[in-house]
């Protein structure tokens, strides 16, 4: 750089073409040390003495206005007047360069010079030039200069020199301003840049989640497809268990329902033991499973509601191994549970099922759950129509039979006013019936009683021997027990022996009329023929007991008495007291 | 002579020992009641007596199916009885079982 001091004694004391390399060296200098990348309030500040030193100046100021900002620099100035600028300086930028006027471009430097601009009032006092230079949107800057340490003006090659340093300052104030663009550009790049590295972060969880959610739609559309072909339970519990297994990557578990009353429980397992279905299905699974349900309180499920058992004690307490459970509610009646046991990660612990896990174990139980209670319900319309199937069979019975029994009542109306009308015609030709048909039916009603009675030896009297023989004896029943008592009677039951079976007087001896020669000869043919013999048996259509009198009285017994009244009688007595 | 008869011919004494022996059951029988001995006599014809020191009863007899036997009495009874061997034990009401066994 070349200072004022060491220029010979004074520019102007230079010869033309001296001066004018004196010129083209300063604005080299100023050139090399503007070229340097720098902010523009920094060119601002290293411009002023590049300036002032080739022209021998004695102050010099800048304000700069770049990107709303305003940068004051000065060099020469006392402090007060250097404030002075630094409170109006945005005042006399706008002067030069009107807000409403601003240019959007570079243009050329506007140079002023004269005595005039000593006495400005809005100027530092002495100034001898002002230069302002526009770099287009918004950025501008105002130079101002004072008087040459000579105290001479300013000639027209000084003025060029000036009006070519402040190019200069025009041009690195451009670059400056360029590449302050570009680095704000860069920085904004460089901001977009990570917004939108933030927004692909964002965009690629969106579609894992996105993924994710498929996933669990898919795997819900084909269990939902799976289980919904199968209408027995049974089998729905078996599909289930096995699509939830693959769906969360488990290589193990269970599923056990109960239902209301005790033996009535279904459960599968897969990759367990065999035992562990026998351990489900039994009183104490059920009760093991049952009492998760208490254990909840509060939080027990509601009918077609199932819930998640975060407790790892809780989980232990079931029946069967369990890294995850869910306890389930059909219905008031029908209770169950879920157990998912090892798996595929290895992972054993507490938070082995993440929130989407969770989710759609919720989703996949609640599809499960409406599947079952369809083909519970469709199970329970089965039993109905087979129970009324059975009942139209039993009343498709019950009105044949109804309709077999009209028929039959029908014949047998039919029958009756037949016969009415038969024995209505029979009447009334037996009274039209002569004398003779009578003789000959009476005739040959004897003659068939005749030959009857020579073919059987036990043959019908014509007229009964009873009725002919002399009437017995009778004897009142208290009588008659009191003399059995006394006088050492015989009682003698003459009925069948069938009757006699049937009930007896005590110690009354059996003799049937029609076995009577056999018994009396193995019971009685040794009695005294004066003791009494007190005989009793008859009803309405045979007379037994004279019967068999008169035979004891034709065999020589003197007294045969009949009982009157019978058994019957004697029964009415009561019990036979004590002597 | 066939084989058909030759069988047959074979088969023929095992029928004939097969068969009831209906002419076994006719003859004479003794039981005991307490002090009175009962004879009975089986006739050929059917006729039978029933006898005893003061008394003498006619009836008839007929075989039953199964060792069975009734005598049937003048009035129209019947006696049922069991054939047990060569005894013969028969039932009447208000008396013990008599065991009648044949005499020689």
């Amino acid at each position: 750089m070349i200072s004022p001091k060491d220029t010979p004694d004074a520019p102007g004391s230079l010869t033309g073409t001296d001066r004018q390399l004196f010129h083209l060296k300063s604005l080299y200098e100023a050139s090399s040390a503007l070229a340097v990348p720098a902010r523009p309030a920094d060119l601002l500040r290293a411009f002023l003495p590049v300036a002032m030193g080739p022209l021998g100046l004695t102050f010099g100021f800048g304000i700069l206005l770049h990107a709303g900002a305003l940068t004051i620099e000065s060099l020469g100035l006392q402090p007060p007047a250097a404030d002075l600028y630094r409170a109006s300086g945005l005042d006399l930028v706008h002067k030069f360069f009107p807000e409403d006027a601003a240019p959007a471009h570079p243009s050329r430097p506007v140079i002023l010079a004269g005595e005039h601009l000593s006495h400005d009032p809005n100027l530092p006092m002495g100034t001898a030039a002002v230069i302002a230079l526009s770099m287009g949107a918004g950025t501008h800057a105002v130079l101002g200069f004072g008087p040459k340490v000579a105290g001479v003006p300013l000639d027209a090659d000084e003025t060029r020199l000036l009006d070519g340093l402040a190019s200069v300052l025009g041009h690195a104030l451009n670059n400056a301003t360029a590449m302050e663009c570009v680095r704000d550009l860069n920085t904004s790049l460089a901001r977009r840049n990570d917004d939108l590295h933030r927004a692909l972060g964002e965009s690629e969880r969106a579609r894992e989640a996105l993924s994710r959610h498929t996933l669990q739609l898919r795997a819900l559309y084909e269990t939902t497809l799976e289980m919904i072909d199968i209408h027995e339970p049974g089998g729905i519990l078996d599909a289930f268990l096995l699509s939830l297994m693959g769906t969360l990557s488990f290589t193990g578990g269970w599923i056990a329902l109960y239902g209301p009353g005790h033996g009535r429980a279904e459960a599968v397992c897969r990759g367990l033991a065999p035992c562990v279905r026998e351990e489900l299905v039994s009183e104490t699974g059920r009760g093991a499973v049952l009492a998760r349900f208490v254990a909840l309180k509060d939080r027990i499920p509601h009918a077609n509601h199932a819930c998640l058992v975060d407790d790892p004690e809780e989980r232990q307490a079931l029946p069967a191994q369990a890294d995850a459970a869910v306890l389930f509610t059909l219905d008031q009646g029908w209770q169950g549970a879920i157990g998912l046991s090892a798996p595929l990660s290895g992972e054993r612990d507490d938070e082995l099922l993440d929130e989407d896990a969770r989710q759609l174990l919720h989703s996949l139980v609640a599809n499960f759950m409406v599947t079952l209670g369809n083909a519970r319900q469709l199970d329970l319309i089965r039993e109905l129509n087979s129970e009324l199937a059975a009942r139209n069979v039993d009343l498709q019975t019950t009105l044949d039979a109804l309709t077999s029994a009209k028929r039959e009542i029908d014949v047998q109306t039919k029958a009756k006013e037949h016969l009415v009308a038969l024995v209505h015609g029979e009447v009334e030709r037996v009274w039209r019936a002569s004398w003779l048909d009578i003789c000959l039916i009476l005739l040959a009603g004897a003659t068939l009683g005749i030959l009857y009675n020579l073919s059987s030896p036990g043959g019908i009297d014509l007229v009964p021997k009873s009725l002919l023989a002399p009437p017995p004896v009778m004897i009142e029943a208290a009588e008659a027990r009191r003399l059995a008592r006394d006088d050492k009677a015989v009682i003698i039951d003459a009925r069948p022996g069938d009757f006699f079976l049937q009930g007896h007087i005590p110690d009354a001896v059996n003799l049937p009329e029609d076995l009577f020669e056999f018994v009396y000869s193995m019971k009685l043919s040794d009695l005294d023929p004066a003791v009494p013999l007190l005989v009793y048996g008859r009803n309405i259509s045979r007379r037994y007991d004279a019967d068999v009198a008169r035979q004891l009285e034709l065999l020589g017994h003197e007294r045969v008495l009949l009982i009157k009244g019978g058994l019957d009688a004697w029964n009415g007595l009561g019990p036979e007291e004590a002597p | 002579m066939t084989r058909r008869d030759l069988l047959l011919l074979m088969l023929l004494p095992a029928f004939t020992a097969c068969a009831p022996d209906r002419d076994t059951l006719p003859g004479d029988y003794s039981a005991r009641n307490g002090e009175i001995e009962i004879r009975l006599r089986l006739g050929k014809d059917g006729k039978g007596v029933w006898s005893t020191d003061t008394d003498e009863i006619p009836f008839k007899w007929s075989r039953r199916d199964e060792g069975h036997i009734w005598l049937h009495t003048v009035a129209g009874g019947v006696i049922p009885g069991i054939i047990e061997g060569e005894d013969i034990r028969l039932t009447l009401p208000g008396v013990p079982p008599l065991v009648f066994t044949p005499l020689p």
